[in-house]
This record gives C-alpha cells, sequence and structure tokens, in this order.
C-alpha cells in the first residue's frame, strides 16, 4: 500500500481524454464513490493520482489480491510493549481522515473482504468496526474508488451487480494516438516522433484483440520501451523486452509483432 | 507484332521468333500478349531461358487458362529466375499466418490474403504472389512481401480504385462499373493510361508508408538496390515507386517531376494523369511498373464493391423493417393502454407518413443519439444500425431513400411462420418444449420449439488414436497445465482444524483476549486441495456448415479437450445440436455430466457430423436446464460455434441472433456463464449483441483450435 503525501507540490502528469476530472470532482462533491474500469495500463492510477492532487486530499491505494483479509483493510489489536493496542488499517485511517481510498483491481479480492466497503458507498458513509463495537462515519472529504479491467474474463473473478451498482463509473481507454503520443513522449522521456512510432505499434498490436491477443500494448508498456531506448538500448531491442515479451508467449503473435517493430523502427 | 520486336538484339529476338511459331497456334491472344511483353520479359530472362520459360507459360495457359497464363507474363519472369536458380524462394503459404496479423493489426474485417501471379486487390481480397524469391535469404524475402502487401493496403486506405472524376459520363457508371477504368478507355492507350495513374498512386502510396513504416523502407534501401542495378532501364520507375525522385533531367526527369511530390489524394493523380500521358505515350514501352507494385484491376474492385454495397444494403433494409415492424407494434399497443405520446427511443418507432418523398438522413439529438428523419417524426437508431448507417454514410456520403423506401414497403407484414404440423412419434420422455423470444412483440411464443433427445451412435474409427498420436506434444503440455490447476494449493486460514497453526490467527487472538474481547474461533490453517468447484456444459454446433475441414478440427479438438478435462477433474458434460425448423431441434447426447470418459463417449465423438440448421435458442435453453441441476458454485456453459444461428425457415437475421441473446440472458440470470468459441470470420459483426463484449473469442485459424479450447477453458475457471 502506499501513501502519497498530502497536497504535493508537483501535480502528477496527467492528460485528460475526456470529462474524466470533471465526474471524478463532482462524485467528490457529492460523496459519490468512483468506479474506474479499463484496460491495464490505461491511466486509472493515475488519474486517481492526479485527482487526490486536485481535490488537496491524500491518496491510500492498495492492492487487492486473494489473501487480503477485512482485518488487513480494517485494522486489528495488536501487542505493544505488553499493552493491547488497537491498530486502525489503511481504510479505518482515510475514513477518519477524509483520504481518498483506492482499490485497485477490486475483483482479485475475496468478496467476503471487499464486502466490508458495501457501508461506505450508501448514504450511510460508515465503517463498522466489529472488534471496537463503533461505526466510524466518513469524514465529509472521505471518498472511495476502486477500478477493475472488464477485459478479462473469468466466471471466478466477476463484478457483483449488487456491488457495481453502488458507484459513479468511468471508463477508461487508451488515449486518442495524438494525446498518447504526448504522454509517451513526456514519461517515457523520448522525443515526439519516437512517441508516435510507438504508438503506432501500440495501435497495430491493439488491433490484434481478434486475433488471439487477448490486450494489445498498453500506454504503460510503450513508455517502458520509451524509457528503455532513452537509456540507449537499441529501438528494436527496447520494443522486444518492453513490448513483444511482456504481451504474449505465442510464438506466432510474437513473430507478427517482431515484424511490425521491425518494420516501423529502422 | 515486328514493331515490338525491333527494340530487341539479334539473339532475343531470334528467340521470340521461334516461340511465336509454337504458341501462336494455341492461342492468338496469349500470343499476342507475350510479344507485346517480350521486351520486358527479356530483360529479366537471357534468351537462353526464354524458351524453357514459354513452355512453363504454355503449360499454365493449358491447366489454368488465359487469366492466369496473361498474369504470368505480366510478372516478368521473375518466378522462372527463381525455380531456375533452384533457390525455392518464400512461399507465401510459410508466411500467410504471420502477414494475416499483420493486415489485421492495421484494420478491422481485413480482406483476405490469397496467393496468386501477381498482387493486385478488388477490395475483398489482396492477392500476394505465391513465391518470392529477390533477395536470396528468407528474411528479405519477407521484407518484400511486407511491402507488397502494404502497397495494396495503401491502395485500400487511400481509395486508389476509386477517385471521384466529376464531369465525366463514367461519373454515373460509379455503382456499377469503374469510374477510373472508364476515364482510361477514353485515352488511345488504355493500359498506359492506367500504368501512368498506377505510378502516380504508388507514389503516393509509398511516401505515405515510408512516414508510418521507416523501418521497413529502411530495410528495403539495401534489399531492392540489387534489382534497380539490374534492370538500369527501370531504375528511375522504381525509385518514382518507392516515392523518391533521382532522376532530374531528360525525358525520364519531366515524368519524375510530375510524380514527385506526391498528391494528396487520387483525384490529385487523376488531374496530373493528362499530363503525365502527353510526355510519355510516345515511350509507352519503357513505362513498366517493378513488379513489387503490382496491378490495378478497378473494374474487378468496382464488382467487389457493388456486391459489398448490395450485402450491406439488404441487411440495412432487414434491420430497419425489423425495428419499425417492432415500433409499429409497440404504438399499437401503447395507443390501446392511452399512451398516444409515447417517447420515441430504442426500437419504439412509428410509422412514417406514406410517400415521403423528403430524403432521409441520419442526425444526432441533443443526447447523443442518431435517428433517422422520417418526415415529421423521427425512429432513433439502436447500437447496430446505427453502425451499419455509418458505414453506408462513410461510403455513399448518406443513407439513399430507396433503402428507407425497401425498409418500410416491408413493414407491416410480420412472416408468417410455417407450421409444419410435424408430430414426434417417439418417447415423449425424449422431447422438451420451449418458449422462443419474438424481439418484435417483445413477448415469447409459448412452446414454439420441440427439442428432441437423441443420441449419437459410437462410430470406432481411427481418429481418436490418430488425434492421441499426432498431437501427442499438445497432449503432454495440456495434461500438464490441467493437472496443475488441479493440483493448485491453497492455504485456507482461519480453521477450526488443520495442518499448522494460523500464526497472524493465535496473534490476532491474543491482542482480543489482551483487549478483553471473545477472540474468533479457528486457529489453524489448512492445506487446501481440490477447491474447483466448477461445472462445464459443451455444446457443440453440428450443422452442415461444419462439414468437411471445420467438423475435423472441431472433433480433434473435443478429443483432447476430454483428455484435458479428465485430468482436471470438473465435472463436464458434451452434447451437439442441430436440427430443422421449430419442431425438429436435435439434441444429442455425446456425455452426460456424471457420465464417466468412456471408450463410447470417444467414439460418440468421433461419431460428431454435420446435420442440418443451427437454431441456437433452444439448445441453449435445454443446456441451461441440465446446468441449472448442478450444484457447482461456477457453472459454464461453452459453445463452440462456426456461424450465426439461422434455421431452414425463418429463424434467420436479426430475429434469430434477438432469440439467442434472449436464451443467452436467460442462462446469465440462472446463474450460468455462457462463452461461446467461434471460427466464423464475420462473428464480429452479431457475436458480441449475444455474449457481451468479453465472452467469446474468435479463433481466426481453425487448425489452432484444439490448442485454444483448452487454454480458453484454463483462464475462465482459473
Amino acid at each position: 500500500m502506499s501513501r502519497q503525501k498530502r497536497r504535493n507540490k508537483d501535480a502528477p502528469y496527467y492528460l485528460p481524454h475526456d470529462d474524466e476530472i470533471l465526474i471524478g470532482r463532482m462524485a467528490f462533491e457529492k460523496k459519490l464513490p468512483l468506479l474506474l474500469k479499463g484496460p491495464t495500463g490505461c491511466g486509472k492510477t493515475r488519474f486517481m493520482q492526479y485527482l487526490a492532487w486536485e481535490l488537496g486530499r491524500e491518496l491510500v491505494t492498495i492492492s487487492c489480491h486473494d489473501d487480503l483479509t477485512a482485518s488487513d483493510l480494517v485494522g486489528r489489536f495488536l501487542i505493544k510493549g505488553g499493552e493491547t493496542v488497537w491498530q486502525d488499517g489503511p481504510l479505518t485511517r482515510a475514513v477518519r481522515d477524509g483520504a481518498i481510498f483506492y482499490l485497485d483491481e477490486v475483483v482479485e479480492a475475496r468478496k467476503d473482504t471487499t464486502v466490508v466497503i458495501h457501508p461506505l458507498t450508501d448514504d450511510r458513509r460508515i465503517l463498522p468496526i466489529d472488534k471496537l463495537g463503533t461505526e466510524i462515519a466518513a469524514d465529509d472529504s472521505f471518498m472511495l474508488a476502486v477500478s477493475y479491467n472488464p477485459g478479462y474474463q473469468s466466471v471466478t473473478k466477476e463484478m457483483k451487480p449488487s456491488t457495481r451498482q453502488r458507484f459513479v463509473a468511468l471508463e477508461f481507454a487508451y488515449p486518442a494516438p495524438e494525446l498518447e503520443a504526448e504522454i509517451v513522449a513526456r514519461e517515457g522521456e523520448t522525443d515526439l516522433k519516437t512517441a508516435q512510432a510507438l504508438v503506432r505499434l501500440g495501435t497495430m498490436t491493439r488491433g490484434l484483440g481478434e486475433s488471439g491477443l487477448s490486450e494489445g500494448a498498453s500506454t504503460r508498456l510503450l513508455i517502458h520501451c520509451g524509457r528503455l531506448m532513452a537509456g540507449g538500448v537499441e529501438s528494436k531491442r527496447a520494443c522486444r523486452a518492453a513490448i513483444t515479451e511482456a504481451l504474449t508467449d505465442d510464438h506466432e503473435l510474437m513473430a507478427a509483432i517482431t515484424e511490425m517493430v521491425s518494420a516501423i523502427f529502422p | 507484332m515486328t514493331a515490338q520486336l525491333i527494340i530487341l538484339d539479334d539473339e532475343a529476338k531470334s528467340a521470340v521468333e521461334s516461340q511465336i511459331k509454337i504458341v501462336w497456334p494455341i492461342s492468338h491472344s496469349l500470343c499476342g500478349n507475350l510479344v507485346a511483353q517480350a521486351a520486358k520479359i527479356l530483360r529479366c530472362l537471357s534468351p537462353a531461358q526464354f524458351e524453357d520459360w514459354t513452355r512453363e507459360l504454355l503449360a499454365c495457359y493449358e491447366k489454368e487458362g488465359l487469366k492466369r497464363a496473361n498474369a504470368m507474363i505480366a510478372s516478368g519472369g521473375h518466378d522462372h529466375i527463381c525455380m531456375a536458380a533452384g533457390e525455392r524462394g518464400l512461399e507465401l503459404a510459410e508466411i500467410k499466418g504471420l502477414l494475416e496479423y499483420f493486415l489485421a493489426a492495421l484494420t478491422r474485417n481485413p480482406p483476405v490474403i490469397l496467393a496468386g501471379d501477381v498482387a493486385t486487390t478488388d477490395t475483398a481480397e489482396i492477392i500476394l504472389p505465391q513465391v518470392i524469391n529477390q533477395a536470396g535469404e528468407r528474411e528479405r524475402n519477407l521484407v518484400l512481401y511486407k511491402l507488397v502487401l502494404l502497397i495494396q493496403w495503401g491502395y485500400l486506405k487511400n481509395s486508389t480504385l476509386f477517385p471521384i472524376i466529376p464531369d465525366t459520363a463514367s461519373a454515373q457508371t460509379d455503382n456499377e462499373g469503374s469510374a477510373l477504368a472508364a476515364l482510361c478507355a477514353g485515352k488511345d492507350n488504355p493500359a498506359l493510361a492506367l500504368t501512368l495513374y498506377q505510378l502516380l498512386e504508388t507514389a503516393r502510396v509509398s511516401t505515405l508508408l515510408r512516414e508510418l513504416f521507416p523501418g521497413l523502407f529502411h530495410q528495403l534501401e539495401d534489399i531492392i538496390a540489387p534489382e534497380r542495378i539490374k534492370d538500369q532501364h527501370a531504375a528511375w520507375l522504381y525509385d518514382l515507386c518507392l516515392g523518391r525522385k533521382t532522376v532530374t533531367s531528360g525525358k525520364y526527369g519531366k515524368v519524375a517531376r510530375l510524380v514527385i511530390p506526391p498528391g494528396k489524394s487520387p483525384e490529385d493523380s487523376v488531374a496530373r494523369l493528362n499530363d503525365l500521358y502527353q510526355i510519355t505515350e510516345t515511350m509507352a514501352d519503357e513505362i513498366r511498373l517493378p513488379w513489387f507494385a503490382g496491378v490495378l484491376r478497378p473494374n474487378d474492385a468496382a464488382r467487389a464493391r457493388k456486391m459489398r454495397r448490395e450485402k450491406t444494403e439488404k441487411k440495412f433494409i432487414n434491420l430497419l423493417a425489423c425495428r419499425l415492424a417492432a415500433a409499429a407494434n409497440q404504438e399499437g399497443q401503447d395507443e390501446e393502454e392511452g399512451e398516444a405520446n409515447t417517447p420515441i427511443g430504442g426500437d419504439s418507432a412509428i410509422m412514417p407518413p406514406e410517400n415521403s418523398s423528403k430524403s432521409s438522413s441520419l442526425e444526432s439529438d441533443a443526447n447523443g443519439n442518431r435517428y433517422l428523419n422520417l418526415g415529421n417524426k423521427k425512429l432513433i437508431l439502436d447500437l447496430e444500425l446505427s453502425a451499419i448507417a455509418r458505414e453506408i454514410e462513410s461510403d455513399l456520403g448518406g443513407v439513399p431513400q430507396s433503402y428507407i423506401s425497401g425498409a418500410m414497403s416491408g413493414v407491416g407484414g410480420v412472416p408468417q411462420w410455417e407450421d409444419d404440423g410435424g408430430e414426434y412419434r417417439g418417447n415423449k420422455d425424449d422431447v422438451a418444449d420451449y418458449d422462443e423470444w419474438d424481439y418484435r412483440r417483445r413477448g415469447f411464443r409459448r412452446d414454439w420449439c420441440r427439442l428432441v433427445k437423441r443420441e449419437l451412435r459410437p462410430v470406432c474409427s481411427n481418429l481418436v488414436r490418430n488425434t492421441l498420436e499426432n498431437k501427442r506434444g499438445l497432449l503432454i503440455r495440456l495434461r500438464k497445465s490441467f493437472e496443475a490447476m488441479r493440483a493448485q494449493e491453497k492455504w485456507q486460514r482461519r480453521q477450526n482444524d488443520g495442518d499448522e497453526i494460523d500464526l497472524e490467527a493465535v496473534i490476532e487472538a491474543r491482542a482480543d483476549l489482551a483487549a478483553r474481547l471473545q477472540p474468533r474461533d479457528g486457529m489453524y490453517r489448512r492445506n487446501l486441495r481440490d477447491e474447483r468447484d466448477t461445472e462445464a456444459l459443451f455444446l457443440i454446433d453440428m450443422s452442415s456448415s461444419t462439414e468437411g475441414w471445420v467438423g475435423q478440427i472441431i472433433r480433434e479438438s473435443l478429443i483432447l479437450l476430454v483428455e484435458a478435462m479428465e485430468c482436471l477433474g470438473d465435472t463436464y458434460s458434451i452434447y451437439g445440436f442441430s436440427g430443422m425448423r421449430r419442431l425438429r431441434c436435435d439434441f444429442f447426447h455425446i456425455k452426460h455430466p456424471l457420465e464417466p470418459c468412456s471408450e463410447d463417449v470417444r467414439n460418440r465423438i468421433a461419431a460428431i457430423s454435420p446435420m442440418e440448421y443451427t437454431r441456437m435458442g433452444p439448445a441453449i435453453r435445454h443446456a441451461s436446464s441440465i446446468l441449472a441441476e448442478s450444484e457447482a458454485r461456477h457453472r459454464v456453459l461453452f459453445i463452440i460455434s462456426d456461424g450465426k444461428p439461422e434455421d431452414y425457415d425463418d429463424y434467420k437475421g436479426e430475429y434469430a441472433i434477438q432469440d439467442t441473446r434472449h436464451a443467452l440472458i436467460e442462462a446469465k440470470s440462472a446463474g450460468i456463464y455462457p462463452f461461446c468459441v467461434t471460427v466464423d470470420r464475420e462473428a464480429s459483426s452479431y457475436i458480441a449483441r449475444m455474449y457481451g463484449e468479453v465472452n467469446y473469442a474468435i479463433i481466426s485459424e481453425c487448425a489452432h483450435l484444439p490448442e485454444k479450447i483448452p487454454e480458453i477453458y484454463r483462464s475462465l475457471t482459473s
């Protein structure tokens, strides 16, 4: 988990592609929880970082996984120096302090864990702590956000309608090519022309959805590749390491992507 | 003929004349073309090679006809050099899959790639040379294949085959013939005119490609150079076709100045054509484009476009007619219920005024909904109709009034279903009646379909043994990966009993005690195996379209799948379906859920054969009823199909898609997870509407099914 410093002096770099900042701000004002959905590496977490900065709130991010328990989120008693001390979990701290609490890839957590957020997502905005026998009313500045990737197909990991209907949802997609090139150039520490070539490659890989590649290269992968190139790695080698090998193990698809790389990068 | 041979030296002339005597009696037309192209061919072949090559030409003519033989002449003898040198070259078949991925990455609904003698496209297909061997090594020939493919793609993307040519009678032929062909036909030398246009367009396309794919052009520098050196007369044309001007003086310089820098559109190329034609009319024989440019066949393209437009028109009219009929029904019901002012939206459309002479137009309202303006009312289009309308708009500039009229004339006539009155005379326990969803009335036709449960007689064939032998490597991999899924260990914490103490639970309990709280039970953790709680039903489309290769691959896939599933331990069943009309929907037993996987099961898989039609709704509903009896936590309905739902009667098109979609929604409501694997390349036009955006997989290469199906199942259920 990570805690971002309150009111960062430097704004996190984020280029909006639609009205997501407006919706995010309005959801905060109206005390509504946010659901971000979109493919991996398209800017969901970076959006939350930016939103937190804009709102001047702390951002607490939890990456969800199968072993995450309700105690991990809410808190537990610990023994310190012979005394029993209640230790707030990150969720409880965020609720008390009015931070933005962000559950990344929420479907990865077990349902009996994520159920703790339900009272925070409706009018009540409370967090019951059974062990303390109390309920904490969320600070006015508290906001809950979750994210997931709807492109993953699995019968064991789906968001239940009773959960998803509690949120205001924002759909994220990869940015338009001009915008994406700007982002890749900036974050990938590379020049615009190289960034444009990387975006062209990324766009081509995303067209292989019906050819067996479940997800094409994300903006994040393109940025990684840019950074490798900026560090002096030869362009084709950088593409192989950061994109081709990361995307798939299928030899035919890898060969096809390699040919795309050769065609785009001299 | 003599004039065309004058430019040749004596040896070459003698070689050609000796072959004329042989070819002329066989085909005058072929002979004429051979002589016309002799000079070009003899730039490539030596006089000694010419005789062998001509022999191959005649064999091609006798086997495949005049068109193919002429295409071989057009290729200029390159293939022969490769064969004569004993170099096989790179065959398209070896890298077709890779090029298909490349094309799929560039464009949605890519044209099909086929092999031929010369590169060309008619928009529905891209023909590439069967073999390329210009550069010796495989990798270098692959670069050339990419160039040829991208040039053809470039022609399509940049509308090379359909320039807008105003102020000519040929403009009216836009829908029926090619305006470009008509324009060239107006010249004294139509072939030269078309070649010059292609030169202009190839230069334009190559300039664009050079920006998009600088890596490719960098590789080409090295590869194309030897060709240019070999063919000095045409080197300047090679350069122009790659978007470069390397000659600036003399007659070639004049040509080059008109070609480079290239225009921005095919209309710019048309505008330059006259000037270019005038200065090259006297050197027509010297204007031969390099082989990688291929040929333009504008009439073929016009024909393919006409067919595509007719198909789109029919689809649009059918869909719109259905929407109008549904809306008319709805409006009728609303009026009966006293809701005369029904809000207009989605499928609730209105009857337009008759004989409306006003052209329709697609517009968007304030909410971004697209609607069709029909006079004093409007019909809001759903997603599918909007998408087709957009396609028509981008093609024709607007939706023609004739399309709207065609749809309107179909409204009011709800198809009358044939009742074939057949009665099943077998065991009544083997039949089940199912409702069918009629989206136009937004209601079910009760007990409309009769599903008949049938047995597949097991067939003892070599298929099972051959599949297990031939795919031994794949089978080993599948068994390993499915076993790994089964053997996943998972520590279940906070148990009352278990293999080890759960330290975290103990610490927490100690802390709770100290806080004078009742600690939770469960101080142990247990190592869990067999946590899987999944049951799957595999539903196989046995319609007649699975005849041949597709059916064979499906059977092989199932044989391997069964082996993998036996390793995994999930409960599973397999059924097939087909049938004809609503009163005979056949549902074939292959394996029941708790039935052991015996030799009979495998032999029933071998017995799967193409039957009749694909009425999916009843099959899905019956399969859902089987899965509904399962107590497994996860229940998956895995459908393997090769096409759209369709039956002999009116169960087709939108009606069939909507009923299938409804059956899948019913399955989902019952807690069943439907997923479809299809090999239908055109599935993208309908499958997402039935299964949802993520609940399907299109396998473009049928041969990959045996490994894809288990892989999909594995990722779906883990």
